[in-house]
């Protein structure tokens, strides 16, 4: 039989659709008002702020880095942002400074990690002080002022049935995507992240490219930060802070390697629709927090164990049906 | 690409495990379901109380209860999410303590346009949105916070006290009124504070808070606490800085609260009554649904009031402390 190779990516993406589809279904009849399109618009809304995260997690990890900044980049931008607006200044423009924001905390990050080579689990932290730090201050001196009506519509409202936010999560996808595979930056970011030393000895500016993952991921935290401050209509100063290691765990789940080098863009973002859509089931079932944490809990358990000893265990799976079969054979 | 296939299997057939928990009994047709929504009821026996007497009500009316926990002090978008998700399951009635007074907005707008009347206890949102719930029961927080700062300033009758202030939570409604009435019963006798911060309704946010103020002004008297919650960590900071004789001040009337005064640690508590709250709003809500109350009918603002307890009359608010 011949395999066409051409079909095969596309054999699996529609089997995995179909997949998806079958699975919405099947818990939609276990859980009342779940398989309802708005609570489904809801739930991929909701992914799509966390996914922006995570596609900037996932390039920082590739490296074998870690971004720990996320969410103080995420509430300091909100802040900033609302504190422009309600001084007069149109938002758009205030969009583009909170992204400026972004940008200059990711190249702090940048310079701290390939200089000064500093641990990136250090260096990131230090800068989600920073930033956790002026978003409390500001929001201290500017009070409560929310976003206009435009803006909040932007977090909340859809276009056609599909949520803004998703559209826009789905065109950075395409663009990093397109950018990581046809680039000569992107090609080395990859093989920064599958092999370090190879890469370097291979002429890959390593440095540079370690450091612009943690530039992007400031740029994409900005941009999660400004879709989360739409999506609530204000800017609270704390608001970011879950979304570090939410991003984390959503790379997790999409089997983004923890230790570098492994892993997919959209698969993070399946991650985070994935927590987000447990976290609505246990809603939609009245599950306690303590459980819902549990769980969630669990489930960064089961994915790391899968995707990274999932080669391990199935050789010891395998091993073990063999001598089961050689005693019943004998 | 077979790894990811693997887990994504695995991630499935928990999702499923999960989705097939039967957890709160979700509606059964005739009897209504009120949701409540708060921000944490670990630690919290301020949040914990009103959940408790507002579900005791709801049962005893006949009614099933919801309960959304956000999970922590500051899970701001965690509780907007739950509010929509409590619109979903198209409840017959809301109770909510908001945590940021903006953010809950858009869901309590949602709420509106499915037409489901949403109650407020002890937090209010912010100012101009008037048609999104029926009535707020709460204290008046600003009264609590002068009464409380205008208790020490005569008490201590110093113009030149060193008073400092531990803030709630940004964005809490609660903790900027408490913040307003302590700086208008410190105003009233001259006095300004000589630290403001916030301890973010935590312990240890609040030890960390104290310490450094303390850092600052060794020569501090008194401080003014938002919240019993955070008394512990303020103690502990002064214990451990050697100043035990600064006085503290706090707001709620907790057993926390009210056991410090009478054990001499805390100087006053001004309370706070989270069972009317949460007992009336269930009322109102079960009212709501089964046609005996009609929306829009509702006094806006209810007080459930607030009573300075100091050494004098705190057996008597023991037995009323949650």
């Amino acid at each position: 039989m011949t395999r066409l190779p051409t079909d095969r990516p596309l054999v699996r993406a529609t089997a995995a659709a179909v997949a998806i589809v079958v699975a919405v279904l099947l818990v939609g009849q276990f859980v009342p008002y779940f398989a309802t399109t708005t609570n489904l618009s809801k739930v991929l809304l909701e992914a799509a702020i966390l996914s922006v995260a995570a596609f900037g997690m996932t390039l920082v990890l590739l490296t074998g880095g870690i971004d720990l900044s996320v969410g103080g980049v995420m509430s300091l931008v909100g802040v900033v942002e609302v504190s422009l607006v309600s001084s007069g200044v149109p938002w758009p423009a205030a969009v583009v400074v909170g992204l400026g924001i972004g940008l200059l905390l990711g190249t702090v990050n940048a310079v701290i990690v390939s200089r000064l080579k500093l641990p990136p689990f250090i260096a990131t932290f230090g800068t989600l002080g920073i930033a956790a730090g002026l978003a409390l201050y500001i929001a201290n001196v500017i009070g409560h002022p929310v976003f206009p009506p435009d803006f909040v519509s932007l977090g909340n409202d859809a276009v056609l049935g599909i949520p803004i936010t998703v559209m826009l999560a789905v065109a950075i996808l395409i663009v990093l995507e397109v950018v990581t595979r046809v680039t000569t930056w992107g090609v080395h970011l990859r093989a920064t992240g599958d092999n370090f030393a190879v890469a370097r000895l291979s002429g890959v500016p390593v440095a540079r490219v370690l450091g612009s993952a943690y530039v992007i991921s400031g740029l994409l935290a900005a941009t999660a930060g400004t879709m989360l401050a739409a999506r609530l209509g204000t800017a609270n100063p704390l608001q970011g802070e879950p979304y570090t290691l939410l991003a984390v765990a959503a790379c997790v789940i999409g089997g983004v390697d923890l230790f570098g080098g492994r892993g997919h863009l959209w698969a993070a973002g399946a991650g985070a629709v994935f927590l987000f859509a447990i976290r609505n089931i246990m809603n939609l079932q009245g599950v306690q927090p303590f459980m819902q944490d549990l769980v969630i809990g669990l489930l960064i358990i089961a994915a790391v164990l899968v995707t990274v000893q999932g080669p391990a265990l199935r050789d010891m799976a395998s091993d073990a049906l063999q001598r089961s079969r050689h005693r019943n054979a004998a | 690409m077979r790894r990811l296939g693997v887990s994504s299997a695995v991630i499935a057939a928990a999702a499923l495990v999960v989705a097939m928990v039967p957890a709160a009994a979700v509606a059964q047709d005739e009897a209504p379901v009120i949701g409540l929504s708060v921000k944490t009821i670990t630690n919290d026996p301020f949040q914990a109380a009103w959940v408790e007497a507002a579900t005791a009500k709801v049962e005893e009316l006949g009614g099933t209860v919801q309960l959304l926990v956000a999970g922590g002090q500051t899970a701001v978008a965690q509780q907007s999410s739950q509010l929509e998700d409590l619109v979903t399951q198209q409840v017959d009635g809301i109770i909510v303590s908001p945590m940021d007074g903006s953010a809950v907005l858009p869901a309590l707008q949602k709420a509106a346009d499915a037409g489901i009347p949403v109650f407020l206890v002890d937090q209010p949102i912010a100012a101009g949105n008037e048609a999104l719930y029926e009535t707020l029961i709460a204290t008046d927080n600003v009264k609590a916070g002068r009464d409380l700062a205008t208790y020490l300033v005569t008490t201590m009758n110093d113009p030149e006290l060193k008073v400092a202030i531990i803030e709630g939570a940004p964005g809490s409604v609660a903790g900027d009124d408490r913040l307003a009435g302590f700086n208008e019963g410190l105003a009233s006798g001259n006095i300004t504070p000589v630290a403001s911060a916030t301890g973010e309704w935590d312990n240890a946010k609040a030890l960390a808070a104290m310490e450094t103020i303390l850092q600052a002004n060794p020569d501090l008297q008194a401080v003014l606490s938002a919240s019993d919650v955070m008394v512990d960590g303020i103690l502990q900071a002064l214990a451990g800085a050697g100043k035990t004789d600064v006085k503290v001040l706090a707001i709620d009337g907790s057993t926390v609260g009210i056991q410090g005064v009478l054990d001499g640690k805390i100087m006053a508590d001004n309370t706070q009554d989270p069972m009317a709250m949460g007992s009336t709003a269930a009322e109102f809500a079960m009212g709501m649904a089964g046609g005996t109350v009609e929306p829009g009918s509702l006094e806006k603002y209810i007080d459930s009031g607030t009573v300075t307890v100091t050494l004098e009359n705190a057996e008597e608010a023991m037995a009323k402390a949650f």
